[in-house]
């Protein structure tokens, strides 16, 4: 009897761990702790190089080939999204040559036809002297983990997009480049979801800000966040990638810890913001949530 | 041998006159035009000018607008070396040893014009 108590107690506790957590996100934490890792120069790239930062053109380029590679080996067909375009103003224009860069995507396809594609995205690029562990390899780490879960799926009834955006930094270059060009392919995108800076929660709430939400993602958010017991502040304006859809009448969402509530990375910007300052338990929650949001976006 | 058998003030005007062109099409390629345009508007004049006999003063004129591209392209790369904050990485990607040998050739090109210009016409 005694030892039927005590396995009963087991078995309780051990789903108590578990619960909340889907079977995908269990298996993606250390996936994006070893991206982390890489993109912040805590561990080496395979080529032996140490990424200190993701700010001049040839650490940008390491990062984008490692993403290109990281995409490929969780079986996506990653592809580049080079681009070429003006600086800020004229005279900037007559001094310098034009701003080039490149984003890294893969399209999941639907798995019934379909011709709706719903993109999510994170930044890649650090400002300069930045590790950017927190800004922005979480976001990063969670749209790859997001993507793998997606792959996964046996049944989608949309496309989805995953890409990697350059130069968030420098006035959302990439992302602007890659809304301009997503808008002249005529591609019907159903929505746009960004993540920025997804690694802090002091406070431990779990709680994240959704950045001038679409009314129908505003809701489809806060009913898993409320099913997930994610508490949920909705802020408005555009901070980051967004801005660059938004501008262009996408319907989009910016997903971030509590930035406007005063739970954030104070390391931002700063040679601090490096891998030991990333929450990964905070950073596998909010993966759980937009995988949800995603996932629903698929079955629907 | 004097100097202007060999160098006239047209062959002068286009080398330095090339990589204002160059750098219009490059624009003109990603569908900017604003750079051609501006290289238009300083060149159509200079063309002008040596066409009628008065290249002195094309040169002059050509000289001092080298000599004042060099310097703003000098001025703005050594404060952008300094000032990190709020500069664009694009940006700063560029100043590049490359960047700085073609600022002094504007400067020097421009000096060179301005003084000898009497004796290449």
């Amino acid at each position: 009897m005694k030892n039927l108590v005590v396995l009963l107690l087991f078995v309780l506790v051990g789903s108590q761990v578990t619960l909340g957590q889907t079977p995908g996100t269990r298996h993606t934490g250390s996936m994006q702790k070893e991206l982390v890792a890489k993109l912040t120069g805590h561990l080496p790239l395979e080529s032996g190089f140490v990424l200190t930062q993701r700010s001049k053109s040839f650490e940008r380029a390491i990062a984008a080939q490692y993403l290109e590679e990281s995409l490929k080996s969780i079986g996506l067909q990653a592809r580049k999204h080079q681009y070429t375009v003006s600086n800020i103003n004229l005279i900037v224009d007559m001094m310098f040559h034009p701003i080039e860069g490149t984003n890294i995507y893969a399209i999941i396809p639907a798995t019934n036809a379909s011709d709706e594609y719903v993109v999510f995205g994170a930044h890649y690029d650090s400002e300069p002297g930045s590790p950017g562990a927190i800004d922005n390899a979480s976001g990063v780490a969670l749209c790859y983990a997001v993507a793998k879960q997606l792959a996964e799926l046996q049944v989608r009834n949309r496309n989805f997009v995953v890409v990697f955006f350059d130069q968030e930094e420098d006035d959302e270059i990439g992302s602007r480049a890659f809304a301009q060009w997503a808008k002249e392919e005529g591609r019907n995108v159903h929505s746009v979801h960004t993540t920025d800076l997804v690694g802090w929660d002091n406070n431990g709430n779990r709680a994240v800000e959704l950045q001038s939400p679409a009314a129908m993602l505003e809701s489809t958010y806060k009913a898993i966040a409320e099913r997930l017991g994610i508490p949920i502040h909705i802020t408005t304006g555009a901070s980051s990638d967004n801005k660059s859809f938004l501008e262009m009448g996408f319907d989009t969402i910016a997903i971030s810890e509590e930035w406007f509530n005063g739970d954030h990375t104070p390391h931002i910007h700063k040679p601090t913001d490096v891998y030991s300052t990333v929450n990964f338990e905070y950073l596998s929650s909010t993966t759980e949530l937009v995988y949800e949001v995603m996932k629903q976006l698929a079955e629907n | 041998m004097k100097i202007q058998s060999y160098i006239t003030p047209k062959h002068l005007v286009l080398l330095s006159f090339t990589p204002i062109f160059v750098k219009g099409f490059e624009y003109l390629l990603i569908g900017n035009t604003h750079p051609l345009l501006v290289a238009t508007i300083i060149g159509l004049p200079l063309a002008v000018l040596i066409w009628f006999k008065q290249s002195i003063w094309a040169l002059k004129i050509w000289s001092v607008l080298l000599i004042g591209y060099g310097t703003i392209r000098l001025l703005l790369s050594t404060t952008l070396l300094f000032v990190n904050k709020g500069v664009e990485a694009a940006i700063q990607d560029q100043l590049t040893p490359s960047y700085f040998i073609w600022t002094i050739s504007f400067l020097a090109l421009g000096i060179f014009l301005y003084r000898r210009r009497r004796q290449l016409v």
